[in-house]
């Protein structure tokens, strides 16, 4: 309820403000999130980036002249409705571009939609590699794929002369892509893996999970999933009263509302952040202090992504002069630029391969930049 | 075998699409050797260039990582190089997967795989052809792919590339899919050939063969120039067909004259024969009637034998006529005067009498051209038409006949042939029974006659007719309809000569002699000794020789003022051969020609080496004695 009354209050404050590209036709941007449903929490900090990026956009006299218009509707996180809503944005609303949804699960769905209909999809909500593993020639990556979700963690590890590594994962797409790059990384750093356990998507006990990873002696705990799951392991790790050298969750802890959710059991915890203010890219703090002025709270990477997503068309457009979605196309796949995430490129698959990683540790209920080691806000903690 | 073969290639479709399915092939094969093999061929070099490239990449990424952890400082902290490798190897993967290679990385030292992205089967075959720093091609369930192995010396690993030739595999299945389709057009193009083959020149050409083959006319509609081939091969036909049928006509014309010149040539060795057995007849009644006084009993039975003689001789002449021997058509008549004399004549008379019913209707043209001719062989023919004519109306009816100029402007293909010229025209009609049309044909023909022979005429009627009118270049025309009547209608070419009309009645004492010499050269003796009366009779110093050769012997120790020569003599020379040799020891030389046998090319020969006139045997004493006067008197 407090979720949707801040999405209201947005969508207000949006409507006020000063447009004054009115005049021309708007540049149409489809979308669907999960504003309701399992992904309501990441899928509002993706909602209110891409607003803000409309605000932003449009208080600059549009692109190329033309005010934009973000249709972006509540697809209550599941794939089907996601489905129909983009296939009505296509054909009924006759959107220029295209946003993808949260999660690697329903950007796989509606990914096929795009294609169709040959029209440029930005991803800033999902990041498993298999997205761009599929031949499509429309998707176009925004941040780091799930590949390199664990780089950094694996080299702290290492650092830190740890060893035995245990992984819990759910069976989401972007979930078991991550655990699969979990494992190849630890090869690489000749790290061993104790146990890989798979568990339903959506469960709530992960307590015997967990206790299988302290069976196994393991000394680093990695959890792929999103929100929930890091949330749920915490529970579980108090539950069971265990406390591994180091844990890991791919998504969820570099938001606020894992320390909000957890509080001292968010202690410790590491994870993956894919952005973050004090990386001091171009128009990051500014984008930062306009978030906390619009929405009264601090943003999150995923508002960052939806944010740099919206930069990106932009930039796109404004470097082909045309609103033509081959040449915008062409030129989203040989752009190489700054946004507000870092640096923006991606490969021949449309998977983003410029932009870097960062990993975040709760200290003392703070979250605490721990690497890379150049830009770190704190030394890492290990138990 | 052979024939089969050559016959086969013959065939006009084979040789027709068989260059062009040659061309076609090599067509065909050179688009798969020069191009197919080709982009195959650039395929596999630009795969070779582009892994030789990525080991080069990969190599740089190694090597960059080494260089960072030498510049970090760390070369001895094993967690830096720990790190170090891992980013290394994870940059590998990352490259080998945007690029789509297969990579394996082996740690040397301790026969660790690092990065293994091959399976077990391909690790197998990569064993087969492994090489230091070359790229080798080799096949793995059944795809071409390419192998490069390298060492990255400084960490100890081992690196293998291998690379499919898919990067190339659309450009290489397009260029195959592009021979494919030209293949198929091709092959559309060769059966589009061979339907339009079909329907634009085998099926007109067959059409037309197939006509020409059962004998009729092609008559082709369609395509133009087999139109124009099938108009003219019908034109072809049509004028062969007709000269087809001048020929058949020409040669049943040819075996007709031939026929009757056989038979001509049989009666003129038997007039001949005749003649030299008749001249006795007719020619000692004369001499015998000299001495005899008016009132001698005799003198009635030697008329007698003299008129059977002559009558004889008449038949003779009917032989000779028909033999075309004996016609000199050098006289200028009239046909109408002939036909006004016959008319008036005893036989026409008696003819009358013998058909009292029969009415003669004439219709002359004033001024009927002259023709030249014989005026006697004229009247003779038109008297045997007349003749038949009146036997085909033994119960009575008409008989015209008319004259007219006429100018034939074209051919006339009737019964007979006539020719474009002026001609006098007489026409003979009658209402009789008609002539069959099974015996047309043979009505000309000697002794083919429907009448009892003997009872009239001699059988040789018609054939003198026919005779006639050839020794006179003229034509015949017959139209007959049983039932209904017979028209003859005889084409004579019109000479513009006057028409001699004087005659002249000699008596003996017109052509007797004055004691000049004549040798008379026969090798008949019966013929010489009637020539030596006959002459003696007129007064004239005869002597006689029996043979040319024995003549030209006389003449060397005696002189003749005139020799009557023989011109047919057996054996030895005859009488040009004879006359040759005496007027060259005698030059000027006068003599006549007398032979049984017509005018011929030696005796016109003769002529022009200086004989004079020629007299026909059987003479009468009037005849010898005029011709011989006559050439003395020169």
């Amino acid at each position: 309820m407090p979720r949707l009354k801040t999405i209201l209050l947005a969508l207000l404050f949006l409507i006020g403000c000063h447009r004054p590209c009115a005049a021309m036709e708007p540049v149409t941007i489809g979308a669907s999130l999960g504003l309701s449903g399992r992904f309501a929490t990441i899928a509002e900090a993706l909602f209110k980036g891409f607003k803000l990026w409309e605000r932003d956009v449009n208080a600059k006299n549009g692109i190329l002249g033309r005010p934009v218009e973000i249709l972006i509707r509540d697809d209550q996180s599941d794939p089907e409705r996601a489905i129909a809503i983009y296939r009505r944005l296509v054909t009924e609303d006759k959107v220029d571009f295209l946003f993808a949804p949260y999660s690697s699960l329903i950007t796989e769905a509606v990914l096929p939609i795009a294609e169709q209909h040959d029209i440029p999809i930005l991803i800033a909500g999902a990041a498993a590699d298999r997205l761009w593993e599929k031949g499509y020639r429309n998707a176009i990556g925004i941040y780091t794929p799930a590949s390199k979700f664990t780089l950094g963690f694996m080299e702290l590890v290492v650092l830190h002369d740890l060893d035995r590594i245990a992984i819990v994962h759910a069976d989401d797409l972007f979930s078991v892509d991550l655990a699969t790059h979990v494992q190849k990384w630890a090869a690489r750093f000749a790290l061993r893996i104790v146990d890989v356990a798979a568990f339903k998507k959506g469960l709530m006990n992960l307590e015997p999970m967990a206790l299988n990873a302290r069976k196994k002696n393991a000394q680093v705990l990695v959890v792929c999933g999103h929100m929930n799951e890091a949330v749920n392991m915490a529970k579980a790790l108090k539950k069971i009263d265990w406390q591994p050298s180091a844990v890991y969750a791919s998504v969820g802890p570099a938001l606020q509302g894992f320390y909000d959710q957890c509080g001292d059991d968010a202690e410790s915890v590491f994870a993956t952040s894919l952005w973050e203010p004090r990386s001091n890219y171009p128009g990051a703090m500014q984008f930062y202090r306009a978030y906390i002025d619009a929405y009264q709270e601090s943003p999150g990477y995923h508002a960052g992504l939806a944010y740099a997503g919206g930069q990106v068309l932009e930039k796109a457009v404004t470097e082909v002069g045309s609103f033509d979605r081959e040449k915008v196309r062409r030129a989203l796949f040989n752009l190489d630029t700054m946004t507000i995430i870092g640096r923006f490129g991606v490969d021949k698959t449309g998977k983003q391969v410029r932009q870097h990683t960062f990993i975040i540790q709760w200290q003392k209920g703070r979250k605490e930049l721990v690497w890379p080691a150049q830009i770190k806000t704190a030394e890492p903690v290990f138990k | 075998m052979t024939g089969t073969f050559h016959s086969l290639f013959n065939r006009l479709p084979l040789r027709m699409v068989a260059p062009v399915v040659i061309v076609i092939g090599l067509v065909g094969i050179g688009l798969y050797a020069f191009v197919l093999r080709s982009v195959s061929e650039f395929a596999d070099l630009q795969i070779r260039e582009a892994l030789n490239n990525t080991a080069s990449e990969v190599y740089n990424i190694c090597d960059e990582n080494f260089t960072e952890l030498m510049q970090s400082g760390k070369m001895d902290d094993r967690k830096a190089i720990r790190i170090k490798k891992a980013f290394a190897l994870g940059a590998i993967e990352e490259y080998a997967d945007r690029n789509k290679i297969t990579c394996r990385v082996m740690d040397e030292g301790s026969g660790k795989l690092l990065v293994n992205q091959m399976e077990p089967e391909l690790m197998e075959a990569i064993a087969k052809t492994h090489a230091e720093g070359r790229v080798t091609p080799f096949t793995h369930n059944q795809t071409v792919r390419y192998f490069r192995h390298f060492d990255f010396k400084t960490w100890g690993w081992h690196i293998d590339l291998v690379k499919e030739m898919d990067a190339y595999a659309p450009l290489i299945t397009r260029v195959k899919t592009a021979y494919v389709v030209t293949a198929v057009l091709l092959f559309c193009a060769i059966v589009l050939i061979l339907q339009l083959q079909k329907r634009l020149l085998r099926k007109p050409l067959n059409t037309i063969i197939q006509a020409i083959r059962a004998g009729r006319p092609p008559e082709y509609k369609g395509v133009q120039e087999f139109e124009f081939l099938s108009a003219n091969i019908t034109a072809m036909m049509q004028l062969l067909e007709e000269r087809n049928q001048n020929r058949l006509m020409l040669e049943g014309r040819l075996q007709k004259a031939q026929k009757m010149e056989a038979i001509g040539t049989l009666a003129g060795g038997v007039a001949h024969d005749l003649n030299n057995i008749l001249s006795g007849i007719v020619s000692y009644p004369d001499l015998i009637l000299m001495d005899l006084s008016e009132k001698s009993p005799l003198r009635e039975p030697i008329l007698t034998i003299k008129q059977s003689g002559e009558r004889a001789a008449t038949i003779v002449q009917d032989l000779l006529t028909l033999a075309r021997r004996g016609v000199a058509v050098s006289e200028v008549v009239n046909l109408n005067t002939i036909i006004v004399d016959e008319l008036k004549s005893p036989e026409f008379e008696n003819l009358q009498t013998l058909y009292p019913k029969m009415k003669i209707v004439t219709h002359l043209e004033k001024d009927l051209l002259n023709i030249k001719g014989s005026a006697t062989h004229l009247a003779k023919s038109l008297m045997n038409i007349v003749s038949n004519a009146a036997e085909a109306m033994p119960d009575g009816g008409q008989i015209s006949i008319a004259t007219e100029n006429r100018y034939i402007d074209f051919e006339i293909r009737g019964y007979d042939h006539v020719e474009e010229g002026d001609y006098a025209v007489v026409t003979i009609a009658d209402t009789g029974i008609g002539i069959p049309d099974t015996d047309m044909e043979r009505i000309f023909e000697p002794f083919y006659t429907k009448k009892v022979m003997g009872r009239s005429g001699t059988g040789l009627g018609m054939a003198v007719v026919w005779g006639t009118m050839k020794d006179h270049n003229g034509y015949i025309d017959l139209v007959s309809t049983e039932g209904r009547g017979t028209t003859f209608r005889l084409y004579f070419p019109v000479c513009r000569e006057a028409e001699n009309t004087e005659e002249t009645a000699y008596t003996p004492d017109d052509y007797k002699g004055q004691g000049q010499s004549i040798l008379v050269v026969d090798d008949v003796a019966t013929q010489r000794d009637l020539a030596l009366t006959m002459l003696t009779k007129l007064g004239y110093q005869v002597a006689t020789a029996a043979s040319g050769e024995e003549a030209v012997a006389y003449l060397e120790a005696n002189s003749a003022d005139l020799l009557v020569l023989d011109m047919i003599m057996a054996p030895g020379i005859d009488g040009l051969d004879t006359y040759q040799r005496i007027v060259d020891r005698h030059p000027g030389q006068k003599a006549i020609i007398a032979s049984g046998y017509s005018e011929t090319d030696r005796v016109r020969t003769a002529q022009r080496l200086g004989a004079g006139q020629y007299i026909k045997k059987p003479y009468t004493l009037e005849k010898i004695g005029l011709a011989v006067k006559a050439e003395l008197g020169k």
